[in-house]
């Protein structure tokens, strides 16, 4: 049921035309990360040059694997990506519906406050949220990273929320009006349910957010909560960067990204059939 | 009753666990805890600091934090009294940032085993001393054995031109030389330039106490003829000479350094340290083929060799408790005092012992680095490689902006170029 | 849209519910940080200097006054943002329609471009440095291999501009796509079907259909990423650093160098708050004539 679609196309020149230019765009998509998995998998020496030579090794991987916390911080931020995300998608998917079904001052006030703190950069604030935190005593914790992330996500998917909700018609959540259902009843079970690919779409994009997230994982973060972005980080040092180690260690955090992503669509949609 | 206060317990921990605030059980022994920056030779100095805590029951926790952001980070816990970290590193940069918040060390013993010059003026506040160093970092021309017999290795400028054109014309390398030349990585083309012509980026040429720099009004020195001649000289290497790659005013040091790994490039300039990295097969095409020398002088100036000298060091905060202070002391002392662990730093890392007895010791043992410290620290003149005032970040990045903008644009302009950027640094340095 | 006062209880109770734990973390999480980062812009304070002597607004006005911030970095971020916004909705458009379909593959081809978005962006913004080295780079190899000269691409202003554009459009283009298949999956397909029935042409359809139907996706994405693409930062600082001599200097690359290089966290603060004031603006502006066009082009 591809609305946006046209059915079958035109065979021959129609449909070739068609493979091409989603080949092409893909390759140009792709392109970066696969030029960056060859050079994970090239030896030390070869990774700036990377078209000259032609030894490849596994070896970059086990030695970054080896390193120091590394093995905690692919964990630690599996962890807080997907506790991050399913919390936030909580209030989020909330918080775009009341903005998308009622207008009024609550409304616009809330609606203002999400589009300020959208628009202001995260030097002014890093500082004394590190501050704060380090104070309230959740300073190099998981809610000392989770509450903060999902204050992020709440600016940012809230008003995408909207979008898919002011999408979505009201006449279905008056049947149910009037029909008897409470409002709770309407939103989740009407409206939810038709704002589903919206969801798995912020849920995916919500995930990879948080997983590469670095600033805040940076500054609220000591040795007791290592995340991989930060760990990452250690490898560029005062010499220089590590770079075989550092794109090996990019390659490797592509695997959880890539199977949250392709199950995501299945699992998202199971647990929203509430 | 009994069972439901000992669930609500049960409840209770979990709740508590779950916030995840648990607090180490362990606080018998002393715990000192280190922040520094993952690199070889911090890692080095922190394994024979975990030798010694395992002597005098001392447990040593590690704190790496990115070099991106050590000084912001580092910055932010000092002044807020932070206190998460014990000793900490300190670069000489910083001197002035930090003087304040940091621990009079006079008392420390190892001090008088070091060179006067790697302490001053940068780890003095108020008359007192506030970092103990563990390893000099000293900036070195690397050049390819292969290409070049050590009667052929430049000296001058001059040589360095015509012996790279040498070395390309046969087809024997691509380059003749390659450097970092973007921000921060001024040090590798323009400021050994500068220096080794007999300039410098303020006045008084190698001065470096900013009290005698604000009695000459903070007067920069990039208009000066020294500084302009070796813009100069770089931008003929690049588009007239062609002896250093196009894409040099872009390059970090990563970029210089990949080119020289690679075999593309006869000579280049980094700092000591890096030897271990251009000596592993693992990593560099060039493993086996190189050596130091030193500074190759340009035209203007008037003594034969010249390097910049400076330490790395550990730092203690004030707000540091009396008896951990103490312990801290004793720990960095050790470190310079003896006589393995100066010699492993050398051996493991290619990082200068600041022990000048172990460097007597090597210069007699060790042709390496006998070579090393003749290229270096055995130089006519001595310099630091930066700059101690308050406002040294900005005069920095706005040095080399102006730098990077002369080199790229035609060459009638730099005399302008750099006479406009000596007027905006000027103004910087004397907001101090 | 009733907005009827007796039942105040249970609609207007219903309503609060549903933002309440938001709105009690975005107050503890950003309304408090940034009052306290604010303090710090009408005041003289750098962050290695305890005093924080109060100066009104001093700060700002040397920033505005700031020939370099007026007149290369307001212009660099204004530009970049048009143009990175323009470049990922076009290709995230393209992409999503094409998505849209069913052959055989698609559900790979849905994931595999996402792949911009599973690395660090700063990792693949140095991926994409070295790509563009003029010695090492792919890029300049397979120019090369054509018979082209090595171009020195990062001496360059323009040229070192279009690869941090490029780059942005690289990352974002996913997010557009995601969102806009999203979209276009929930659209109703009867408009479609009564259409195709009276004899419309595939982009007749498109145009007169699906683009309206898509219209509150499409203006909040594009709003959204104009407001992010005016504050990027990492792949700038990554790629160029603002350079080569502060020409390819946005915004927050600007108020970072103030705040944590220079350690004038006075000015940083200022500048980042007068972009704020800028941005939010902007985007406005942007949502109301987003909003005119659309309404005219009916």
């Amino acid at each position: 049921m591809s609305a946006g679609g046209s059915g079958v196309l035109a065979p021959g020149w129609g449909r070739a035309f068609f493979g091409l230019t989603l080949a092409a765009i893909t390759l140009l998509l792709i392109f970066p990360v696969a030029w960056m998995v060859l050079t994970a998998l090239r030896p030390a020496s070869g990774v700036f040059y990377v078209h000259r030579g032609a030894e490849f090794t596994l070896g970059n991987f086990a030695e970054a694997l080896a390193k120091p916390e590394m093995q905690a911080s692919f964990v630690n931020s599996g962890i807080i990506a997907t506790l991050a995300t399913v919390f936030s998608l909580a209030v989020t998917i909330t918080s775009g519906y009341m903005l998308s079904r009622f207008r009024g001052t609550t409304s616009s006030v809330w609606f203002g406050l999400i589009y300020l703190f959208r628009c202001i950069p995260y030097i002014t604030w890093v500082i004394p949220l590190y501050l704060l935190t380090q104070w309230m005593g959740i300073l190099d914790t998981y809610l000392g990273l989770l509450l903060p992330h999902i204050s992020i996500h709440i600016c940012f998917f809230s008003w995408i929320m909207k979008g898919f909700f002011d999408g979505i018609s009201p006449e279905m959540e008056y049947a149910a009006y009037i029909d008897g259902c409470s409002h709770w009843g309407a939103f989740l079970r009407v409206a939810l349910p038709l704002a589903v690919p919206g969801i798995v779409a912020l849920f995916i994009l919500s995930w990879l957010y948080t997983w590469n997230e670095f600033l805040f994982a940076l500054i609220l973060t000591g040795s007791r909560t290592p995340m991989l972005t930060v760990r990452m980080a250690q490898f560029v040092n005062e010499t220089g960067i590590e770079w075989h180690l550092m794109s090996a260690t990019a390659v490797m955090a592509i695997g959880p990204a890539l199977i949250v992503t392709l199950f995501a669509q299945e699992y998202v949609v199971k647990g929203l059939r509430l | 009753m009994k069972r439901r206060t000992f669930l609500k317990t049960v409840a209770g921990g979990g709740v508590a666990l779950g916030a995840s605030r648990a607090v180490p059980a362990r606080a018998q022994q002393m715990e000192l805890r280190v922040g520094y920056m993952p690199h070889p030779i911090h890692e080095n100095s922190i394994k024979w600091m975990k030798v010694w805590a395992g002597e005098h029951k001392v447990t040593l926790t590690p704190v790496p934090i990115s070099y991106e952001v050590y000084v912001e980070k580092m910055t932010a816990n000092l002044t807020s009294r932070g206190g998460q970290y014990d000793i900490i590193w300190h670069n000489d940069d910083w001197g002035q940032l930090w003087g304040r918040y940091l621990e009079p060390v006079d008392d420390v013993p190892a001090l008088k085993k070091m060179s006067r010059f790697i302490m001053e003026p940068y780890f003095q506040w108020e008359g007192h001393d506030t970092a103990v160093p563990f390893v000099e970092t000293i900036g070195t021309f690397f050049y390819r054995t292969d290409l070049l017999k050590d009667n052929e290795v430049p000296r001058t400028w001059d040589e360095l031109v015509r012996t790279s054109q040498r070395l390309q014309k046969d087809g024997k390398v691509k380059w003749g030389f390659v450097g970092g030349m973007k921000y921060p990585h001024g040090w590798f083309t323009f400021f050994w330039s500068i220096w080794a012509n007999g300039g410098d980026l303020m006045l008084p040429v190698h001065e470096r106490r900013n009290a005698e720099l604000a009695r000459n009004g903070w007067k920069s020195g990039l208009a000066q003829p020294e500084a302009v001649q070796a813009v100069e000289f770089w931008w003929d290497n690049i588009h007239t000479h062609k002896i250093a790659p196009p894409g040099q005013p872009g390059y970090s040091r990563d970029d210089a350094n990949a080119i020289f790994m690679a075999g593309d490039s006869a000579m280049t300039m980094a700092d000591t340290t890096l030897y271990g990295k251009f000596n592993d097969p693992k990593q560099s095409k060039v493993a086996g083929k190189i050596s130091v020398t030193q500074f190759i002088i340009g035209p203007r100036a008037k003594f034969k060799s010249i390097a910049w000298r400076d330490p790395w060091a550990w730092a203690i905060p004030i707000h540091v408790d009396g008896g951990k202070k103490k312990v801290a002391k004793e720990l960095v002392s050790w470190l310079n005092l003896t006589h393995d662990v100066q010699l492993d730093l050398w051996k493991a890392t290619g990082g200068f012992p600041p022990n000048e007895d172990v460097q007597r010791e090597l210069v007699k043992t060790d042709p390496v680095f006998r070579k090393f410290r003749a290229a270096t620290v055995e130089s006519e003149k001595l310099i630091h490689g930066a700059f101690y005032f308050a406002r040294w970040p900005e005069f920095f990045a706005t040095a080399i902006d102006y730098l990077v903008r002369a080199v790229t644009g035609p060459r009638e302009s730099i005399k302008a170029t750099l006479e406009e950027g000596a007027q905006k640094t000027g103004e910087i340095a004397a907001r101090t | 849209m009733k907005r009827s006062r007796q039942r105040f209880g249970a609609r207007e109770r219903f309503m609060l519910a549903l933002i309440l734990p938001a709105f009690a973390i975005l107050v503890a999480f950003q309304i408090v940080p940034i009052v306290i980062g604010a303090n710090a812009s009408f005041r003289s304070w750098s962050l290695f200097n305890p005093e924080k002597t109060f100066v009104g607004l001093a700060n700002y006005r040397r920033i505005l006054s700031d020939p370099i911030f007026y007149g290369t970095v307001l212009p660099n971020t204004f530009v970049f943002m048009i143009g990175s916004v323009t470049g990922g909705l076009v290709a995230g458009l393209v992409l999503a329609v094409m998505l849209n379909r069913k052959f055989p593959g698609a559900r790979l081809v849905r994931t595999g471009i996402l792949l911009p978005l599973m690395v660090p962006p700063v990792v693949a913004a140095i991926m994409i440095t070295w790509m563009f080295n003029d010695q090492f780079g792919v890029v300049n190899a397979a120019l090369g291999a054509l018979g082209v000269e090595p171009i020195p691409w990062l001496v360059y202003r323009w040229t070192s501009f279009a690869i941090v554009m490029m780059t942005d459009v690289w990352l974002w283009t996913p997010w557009f796509t995601v969102l806009i298949l999203a979209a276009l999956q929930s659209l109703p397909t009867e408009p479609h079907e009564a259409a195709r029935i009276d004899g419309a042409g595939a982009w007749q359809i498109f145009r007169n259909i699906t683009l309206p139907l898509l219209r509150p996706v499409l203006m909040v994405c594009i709003v959204v990423r104009a407001i992010d693409a005016f504050r990027v930062f990492d792949i700038v600082w990554t790629i160029t650093k603002g350079g080569p001599a502060r020409s390819t200097e946005v915004f927050s690359i600007y108020a970072y160098k103030q705040a944590f290089v220079y350690l004038n966290f006075d000015l940083g603060s200022a500048a980042s708050l007068l972009g704020a004031a800028i941005i939010m603006v902007v985007g406005g502006v942007l949502y109301r004539v987003l909003s005119y066009v659309v309404e005219v082009s009916r």
